[in-house]
Formats: structure tokens, C-alpha cells, sequence
């Protein structure tokens, strides 16, 4: 299985990096040490995750809630605004909205965190909405009628049905997340960026290929978590073959 | 058992429900019908609280829906929608049992009630594991009367169930719902456009117009004493007399004399039927069983147009 | 008191007031490198015009009280867009003030309560506009008519005083060049990148059985962080004696990523063509071609059109970050910016990208052809 197949490299390659020490060594005879030392890949991966993680969680959480208002009754008033923001905020580049976070944060991993918790809140929001109005209105009447209560019905029938296109928007979020991190290691963000932008700088080109290997697989990998947890989730809302 | 009085429900200014009272009887079939617009769907709504009351009292037994929390009231009564509406993430079993579960039965209790439901809307039990979108529209609107039975109600509101379905469909399921009325004795208020429906299957009809009530009684009644013109075009007009022997039964018309030959009709069919066995046969003159070992009698051609 | 009609705008004016009356407007440093001292609406210099800008935001307060119709929206866009312009003008006017009585090498900078205000404004011009359900071109038209306000701002040199001005003037040249570089690199990349993925994008649609295939291999080059995949390139591109930095990797990878949504939105403006109607032209006897012309690229157009569009916005955020293998462009600023800790230097790049993103989204938007229009 492809999945199986590029977890398996991507975890190889991560830890034992320093393995293919002589490879490098021989293609670029010049650069020493072959393998970038100033963190182990392990730890460049973890950092990175957990900056990942943090902000894609404080993102979900923050679109579900204002997604989640914008579709009930009393909240109404804010969905198009909210839909615009989303859709005007998406044509923002990532890079710009990390940029902009340094000016206020400073430098480190928060104008990162921040950053990308804000930029990735947007399609994860626009997903929310989508997926919360796309419930046919016969299955809420239906709820309704039959005395589910409000808060019953957000949680037993809405949120379920929504949940493929709202996983959609979380996995778009995670993978820019993955990509706009590796930038962030230019305002001293500690990720797998670090490496590549170091060889870039310092024209060393193995720190940057083994940079980009390690995060390239790290995406590819997210990628296809997301796309087996999106079939699942179909299959169990009725979708697919049941 | 349902008492409505004096109902008004007014929107932007105008009165969607115009000052309606009537009463449905315990166990009776209350057909509520209308012209598009003529306020039935509104009505059908404000006895579930769907749609909040302006003016008026509902009351359900001796209890006013006003004064129970509306997730409660709901939860006794069965309702049925055009549109259907089951839950797609759901198995079929998963869709009946939906209020069983909200009152918390035990899931043995909750098993059995599915059963029983199944058979009683003639579908197979492996039809329990199943997902809503691979059934039929029939199926899946018998599967919603069947969850709307689910929780035992007192009372079932359905608003022109199978509208969405095709006329074979809905002759058919029509049939059924006759029947489960018949074995469940549930007070049911059926909201439909279509007349002859009405007629076929209420004890009593409810003809609305523009928000208000213009006749309430049984089809009878309404076919040969309406209330005014607008009943009289509605009910049927140039085809009145047709809907006259529909409605009428062969047990008025008997005649207690020597049975002829060829298959006896029930007393129960309706002297549309009669006719139409009459033109078949190519004969005036139809046997009638007896019922509960009475000897029985027949039915004349001329019978049919006193 | 009555009920607000529109919630959002009075919470939007609220926030503004609240930001202008308890913030920092603008800031004052001494240099360009270090953080300035904020000062308040009324502390900064302005004059009449923190007065105007109040009542302003207050008006937009009140205004969450009108009715629902298209001239209230109407009002309120102007108002609002009033306001905005005078906050932009405001802050011009208080930066010159402070830079004629300051040595030369000092800053005036943009506080908090400007920002919040503007975003709260443009929110609020955002927020009518919808309301009014105002159409593309409406949009645009508004867009237009800000964006060469503020222009003639900056033009007339009211703007003059800010620091992000002044980093302006300083590389004027290099400014223009970049401009021109980044708009190359954009083009240069969705060309190519249409030249491929169309013919991609059909053959998926005609040959379903491919496209699992196809699309695996390009959703997963998509999903490659950027960075990572020019630092690929670089090898691949040196073996084959091109140069890994520069404008060539840039653009290769580029192409490589707009190529997905490319060839998924030919094959879904193909697919979008509705089959009876296709059905319905062959049994009239159309060709194939005609078929093509006449009724699957008028009815596939709007689906391809708006794929083109998050391609082309896509691309410009993209080409920022090649400026760190040194392909030039807009992120060249944003990164020196970074290096050296010069904030404005940052803003320079980051807000004109934003900026060229959301009028190539703008234009694209007004472009897409509406379905059931004439081509």
C-alpha cells in the first residue's frame, strides 16, 4: 500500500539521516560535515510537528466554534462576512501573513504558531460552514419534528454528515501548515526548514536536499493519513458502500 | 382528542391561519386538505410547535401543547414529512430507533420495537443494517412512518407524505397506511392537496381555504352536504357522483334476498367498486357476502343511484 | 432602543472606536530598527481630523440601525470607505508633522488602532457590499475606485511621512524591478503550466481510467512544501547544467505545482459540460469539433475560469518564496527584511504580494464568464 510504503521511508529516512553520511559525502566531497548537525532530524521533525500540531489544533478548534455560529439561527447575521474573510483571506500568500506576524511577534517559534494558525483557520472555517449547510434541510426538519433538541442535533447529525468536507478543509490547512513552517525557519523557527534554508545560505546542497527529502515525505505522509481517515469517514456517513 | 380553538398564526401581517377550531376524536383518521397555501402545512406544524401560535390553544388530550417544553411534546408525537428526511449517516434501525433512544429505552426493547415495526410496514428484517440511500423512495417513506411509530405515539402528524413519490407508490403505500391505521388505532392528522386521497382514507376531513376552516365532518358529508361552492368545485365538481360511490359503501345499499350466482363482493367495498365488477361482469346484479355467518344478499345497479 | 439590523456592522464600528480611543495610532522611532512609541488618536498630530474620524466611525454605528436596502448599503459603503481614506490621510498628515520636527534618520510607523480601524472599515465595506448583494463588476468598481484613492494619496505625497514610504523611496528602482520580475515569474509559470496541464486535464477526462494515476503523481508534488521542492530541483537542474538558483528552478517548480489544479479544473470544466447536452449535439449531428466549440466550452468555461483563478493567486504567493534561491521577485524584500529586522522593509514586499494577489483575484473574478451567456 502506497501509504505503508511512504511512511516506511519517511521514518528510515528520519532516523537514520546520518547513515547516508557517506552518500552525500561522496556526491559533495566538498561540504563537511555531509549530514546537517546543528539538530538531529528526529528533532528538526519533532519541533516542526509540534508547530504544526499546536496550530492546526488551536485552528480547528477556533473555525468549528465561529463555523458553528455563523450557521445557527441567532448567528446568521455574520456568515457572509465570515464566507468573505474566508475567501479573501485565502488569496493572502502564507508567506505574507508570516511575514506580517514578525513586525508584532517578533522572531521564534510564535510569529510561526501564530501565523499559522491564522492563515489556516480560513479554509478549515470555509469547509465548516460548507459542510454544516449542505446538511439537506429535510433531514433537520425531520430531527426537529422528532424533539431532538438544538445542541442534539449539531451533534448527533449535523457535525457526523458535515465531517468529510470539514476534515477536507483540515487536511488543506495541515499540508500549507507543513509548507509555510518550513519557511518559518527564517524568523527562527526551529523546523525542517532550518536545514534547507542554512544550505541555501551557506550553498551547501546536501543540508538542503536532506532538508527537503525529510519534509517532502513529512507532507506527502500527512497527505495520505488524511486521505484514508477521509474515506473512512465517508464510508461511515453513509456514503460509499456501507 | 386533538381540540384546536380559535388557532390563529399571522406572519409579516397577514393571517396564515385564520381563527380555526376543530376536533379530532380519539383513534380517528383527520384528513386536513386544501389548495396550495390554504394554511394546512402551518396548521400541522403549530400542533408539534414547529411553528410558534399567535392566537388560540392547541390541546392534546387535556393537555395544552404550550405548557410542555416543545423537545417533549415532540417526542410524543410521530411526524412524517414530504421530504422524508432520514438520517443518511444512520442504518435503517438506527432511524426508527432514534426516539426510543432520546427516552432512553433498553436496547433489547429498542431491538424488539424495530422488529415489530419492520413487519408491521412489510419490509424483511435484513432491511435493519441497511443505509437510507440504498432503498427506494417507498421504502425509505415507509421507513419513515415506521420511526415515527417508533416511540408508541399518541398521535401522528404527517404532511403530504408521499408527495415525493410516484402515483403507483403512492397508491400502494396509501393502502398500507389504511391498514396500519386500522391495527394501530393512532390518531392520525394527514395534510394532502389530494382529495380523493382524503376520501379514501379519512374518517374525517378538514377542508381549509385561504387560512380559514370551510368544512369539517366525515367524507360523507362533505360530498353530499358542502358547506359552499368553493367545497363543491373542490370535492370534486363534474366527477361528484363518481366520488359519491367511492365513498359509499355496499353494506348501504344491500338488498336481503336470494344470492345469485358468481363471486361475492364485501360488504365493505365501496359501490365504485361494485360498478365496476357490474360493467365487467356484464350484469346488474351482485352477490354481497355475509359477514359472521349471516346469509348475505346482493346489490342492484339501480341501488347504486338512489 | 431598537434592535440593530445588522449586527456585524455594529460590531465592527465598535471595535474600531474601541481600538482608536484605547491604542496607538501611529509611532514614533527614533530609527528604523527599533520599535517606536505609540501615541493615540488625539495625541498625534491631525488636528481636526481625529474629531472627523470619530464621528465617522460613530455614523457607522448608527448606520447598524437602518434598514436593510440597497442605498442604506449604499451610504454605508461610502461612509465607510470616507473613513478609511481619512485614516490612511490622517496618518500621512501626523508622520510628516512628526518628521519635520525630528532628525532625518527617525521613523514614524503605523500603530495598532490603525490597523484595527482599517481592517474594521474594510470589513464594514465588505459586509455592505454583500448585504447589497452587489454584483462582480459592483465589486470591483468599488475596489478600483479605493485602491486609486489611496494611490492618489501616495501620489500627492500626503503619505509622504511614513516609514513604509520611506523604504519605498529609497529603492524606487529595485522596486519596479522586482514588480516586473515577480509578474514574470507568474506568467512565465502559468503558461507553461496551461500548455501542459490542459492537454493533461482532457486526456483525464476522456480516459477515466487514468486519472488515478495522473492525479496521485500531481497531488503529490502539491503537497511538497515549496522550499523543499526548489532545494530538489537544484541537483536534478545542476546535472542537467542549469544553474539551481535563480529565476530557472523557480520557475520549473512553479509549473510543476500549478499544474494540479490546472488539469483538475480542465477535466472538471470538460465533466461540467452537461453529457445530455453533449448527447443531444451529437444526435444533431454536430462534429466533434463543433461539439467542442459549441457546447462543452461554453458550459466549462466559468468551472475552468475559476480554476485559472486560484491558480494565478496560487502562483503569486508561490513566487514570494523564491526569492530565497533567488529568483527576485517581491519576497526579495520580505526576506531581507527579515534578515535585517527592518519591519517596513517587510511590509514593503509582503503587502504589495497581498495586494497583487487580491487584484489578479479581483480581474480573474470579473473575467468568469457567467453560464448561459454568449461567448
Amino acid at each position: 500500500m502506497a501509504l505503508a510504503a511512504a511512511a516506511l521511508a519517511f521514518a528510515l529516512v528520519t532516523l537514520f539521516m546520518p547513515a547516508l553520511g557517506p552518500l552525500f559525502a561522496r556526491a559533495w566531497p566538498d561540504v563537511t560535515p555531509p549530514i546537517y548537525g546543528f539538530a538531529s532530524f528526529p528533532e528538526l521533525l519533532l519541533s516542526h510537528a509540534e508547530i504544526v500540531a499546536l496550530a492546526s489544533a488551536a485552528a480547528t478548534a477556533a473555525a468549528l466554534a465561529l463555523g458553528i455560529c455563523a450557521t445557527r439561527p441567532w448567528g446568521r447575521d455574520f456568515r457572509p462576512l465570515l464566507g468573505a474573510v474566508a475567501t479573501i483571506g485565502q488569496t493572502f500568500p502564507p508567506v505574507a501573513v508570516l511575514a506580517i506576524a514578525v513586525p508584532v511577534l517578533g522572531y521564534g517559534d510564535v510569529p510561526t504558531f501564530v501565523a499559522l494558525g491564522l492563515y489556516g483557520f480560513l479554509p478549515i472555517v470555509a469547509n465548516v460552514i460548507a459542510g454544516l449547510e449542505g446538511v439537506p434541510s429535510s433531514v433537520r426538519e425531520a430531527a426537529e419534528g422528532m424533539g431532538l433538541s438544538s445542541w442534539q442535533i449539531l451533534r448527533d447529525v449535523e457535525l457526523p454528515l458535515a465531517a468529510p468536507v470539514i476534515l477536507a478543509g483540515v487536511r488543506t490547512s495541515v499540508v500549507i501548515a507543513i509548507g509555510t513552517a518550513t519557511i518559518g525557519s527564517t524568523v527562527g523557527a526551529v523546523t525542517l526548514g532550518t536545514p534547507i534554508i542554512d544550505g541555501l545560505v551557506g550553498d551547501k546542497l546536501p543540508y538542503v536536499i536532506e532538508g527537503a527529502v525529510v519534509v517532502a515525505l513529512f507532507a506527502i505522509v500527512a497527505d495520505m493519513v488524511f486521505e484514508r481517515l477521509d474515506r473512512y469517514l465517508r464510508r461511515h456517513t453513509g456514503e460509499r458502500g456501507g | 382528542m386533538i381540540e384546536l380553538e380559535h388557532v390563529v398564526r399571522s406572519t409579516g401581517g397577514r393571517r396564515v391561519v385564520d381563527d380555526v377550531s376543530f376536533s379530532v376524536p380519539a383513534g380517528a383518521f383527520c384528513a386536513l386538505v386544501g389548495s396550495s397555501g390554504a394554511g394546512k402545512s402551518t396548521t400541522l406544524k403549530l400542533i408539534n410547535r414547529l411553528v410558534p401560535l399567535t392566537g388560540g390553544a392547541i390541546r392534546i388530550g387535556s393537555t395544552d401543547v404550550a405548557s410542555l417544553p416543545p423537545e417533549a411534546l415532540r417526542r410524543r408525537i410521530g411526524y412524517v414529512i414530504q421530504s422524508i428526511g432520514l438520517f443518511p449517516h444512520w442504518t435503517v434501525a438506527q432511524n426508527i430507533a432514534t426516539v426510543p433512544r432520546l427516552l432512553g429505552w433498553s436496547e433489547a426493547k429498542i431491538g424488539a420495537r424495530v422488529a415489530e415495526l419492520l413487519a408491521l410496514i412489510g419490509l424483511e428484517p435484513s432491511y435493519a443494517a441497511r443505509f437510507p440511500r440504498e432503498l427506494s423512495g417507498g421504502q425509505q417513506q415507509r421507513i419513515g412512518v415506521a420511526r415515527a411509530l417508533a416511540a408508541d405515539p399518541e398521535l401522528l402528524l404527517m404532511d403530504e407524505p408521499f408527495g415525493a413519490l410516484d402515483p403507483l407508490t403512492r397508491t400502494a403505500l396509501a393502502k398500507e397506511l389504511a391498514l396500519i391505521h386500522r391495527r394501530t388505532k393512532k390518531t392520525i392528522v394527514f395534510v394532502t392537496h389530494d382529495i380523493d386521497m382524503a376520501l379514501e382514507l379519512a374518517d374525517v376531513i378538514a377542508i381549509m381555504h385561504e387560512g380559514r376552516l370551510v368544512q369539517f365532518g366525515a367524507p360523507l358529508d362533505i360530498l353530499e352536504r358542502p358547506a359552499s361552492d368553493f367545497v363543491r368545485a373542490f370535492t370534486g365538481g363534474a366527477s361528484l357522483g363518481l366520488k359519491l360511490l367511492g365513498v359509499r359503501r355496499v353494506a348501504d345499499r344491500i338488498r336481503v334476498e336470494p344470492t345469485s350466482a358468481g363471486e361475492p363482493v364485501e360488504p365493505s367495498a365501496s359501490l365504485a367498486e361494485a360498478l365496476s365488477e357490474m360493467v365487467v361482469r356484464q350484469t346488474d346484479r351482485l352477490p354481497v357476502k355475509g359477514e359472521n355467518g349471516a346469509p348475505g344478499g346482493s346489490v342492484r345497479l339501480s341501488d347504486l343511484v338512489r | 432602543m431598537r434592535a440593530p439590523r445588522n449586527a456585524v456592522l455594529l460590531a465592527l464600528a465598535l471595535v474600531a472606536l474601541l481600538a482608536l480611543l484605547g491604542s496607538g495610532f501611529i509611532t514614533h522611532a527614533p530609527n528604523r530598527l527599533v520599535s517606536g512609541t505609540p501615541f493615540t488618536l488625539w495625541n498625534a498630530p491631525g488636528g481636526w481630523r481625529a474629531g472627523l474620524i470619530l464621528t465617522l466611525a460613530v455614523a457607522l454605528a448608527a448606520g447598524a440601525f437602518l434598514t436593510p436596502a440597497r442605498h442604506h448599503s449604499a451610504t454605508i459603503v461610502a461612509t465607510a470607505s470616507l473613513l478609511l481614506l481619512l485614516l490612511l490621510d490622517t496618518a500621512g498628515v501626523a508622520a510628516r508633522d512628526f518628521a519635520a520636527h525630528a532628525p532625518p534618520a527617525a521613523r514614524a510607523g503605523l500603530g495598532a488602532a490603525f490597523w484595527v480601524a482599517s481592517l474594521s472599515t474594510a470589513l464594514a465595506i465588505i459586509d455592505a457590499l454583500q448585504r447589497a448583494r452587489a454584483n462582480p463588476a459592483l465589486r470591483f468598481a468599488v475596489a478600483l475606485a479605493l485602491a486609486a484613492a489611496i494611490l492618489a494619496l501616495a501620489a500627492d505625497g500626503r503619505l509622504d511621512g511614513l516609514s513604509l514610504a520611506r523604504e519605498y523611496d529609497v529603492r524606487r528602482s529595485a522596486f519596479a524591478a522586482e514588480l516586473l520580475r515577480h509578474c514574470a515569474l507568474v506568467a512565465g509559470s502559468v503558461f507553461p503550466a496551461l500548455v501542459i496541464g490542459v492537454p493533461l486535464g482532457i486526456f483525464a477526462a476522456r480516459k477515466p481510467r487514468s486519472r488515478g494515476g495522473l492525479f496521485a503523481v500531481l497531488n503529490v508534488i502539491e503537497t511538497v512544501p515549496s522550499v523543499a521542492l526548489f532545494g530538489l530541483l537544484i541537483a536534478p537542474l545542476a546535472a542537467l547544467g542549469l544553474s539551481g538558483v535563480g529565476p530557472a528552478p523557480a520557475i520549473v517548480a512553479l509549473t510543476l505545482y500549478a499544474l494540479l489544479p490546472v488539469a483538475r479544473n480542465t477535466e472538471a470544466g470538460i465533466l461540467a459540460a452537461d453529457t445530455a447536452a453533449v448527447e443531444a449535439a451529437r444526435g444533431m449531428g454536430m462534429t466533434t469539433g463543433q461539439i467542442f466549440r459549441r457546447v462543452e466550452l461554453p458550459l466549462g468555461l466559468p468551472v475552468f475560469v475559476a480554476g485559472l483563478r486560484i491558480v494565478v493567486v496560487q502562483t503569486i504567493g508561490l513566487a514570494a518564496v523564491a526569492a530565497l534561491i533567488g529568483a527576485g521577485g517581491l519576497g526579495t524584500f520580505i526576506f531581507q527584511g527579515i534578515g535585517q529586522y527592518a519591519i517596513d522593509l517587510v511590509l514593503l514586499g509582503a503587502v504589495p504580494t497581498i495586494a497583487l494577489a487580491l487584484a489578479a483575484d479581483f480581474a480573474l473574478a470579473m473575467m468568469t464568464p457567467r453560464m448561459g451567456q454568449e461567448p
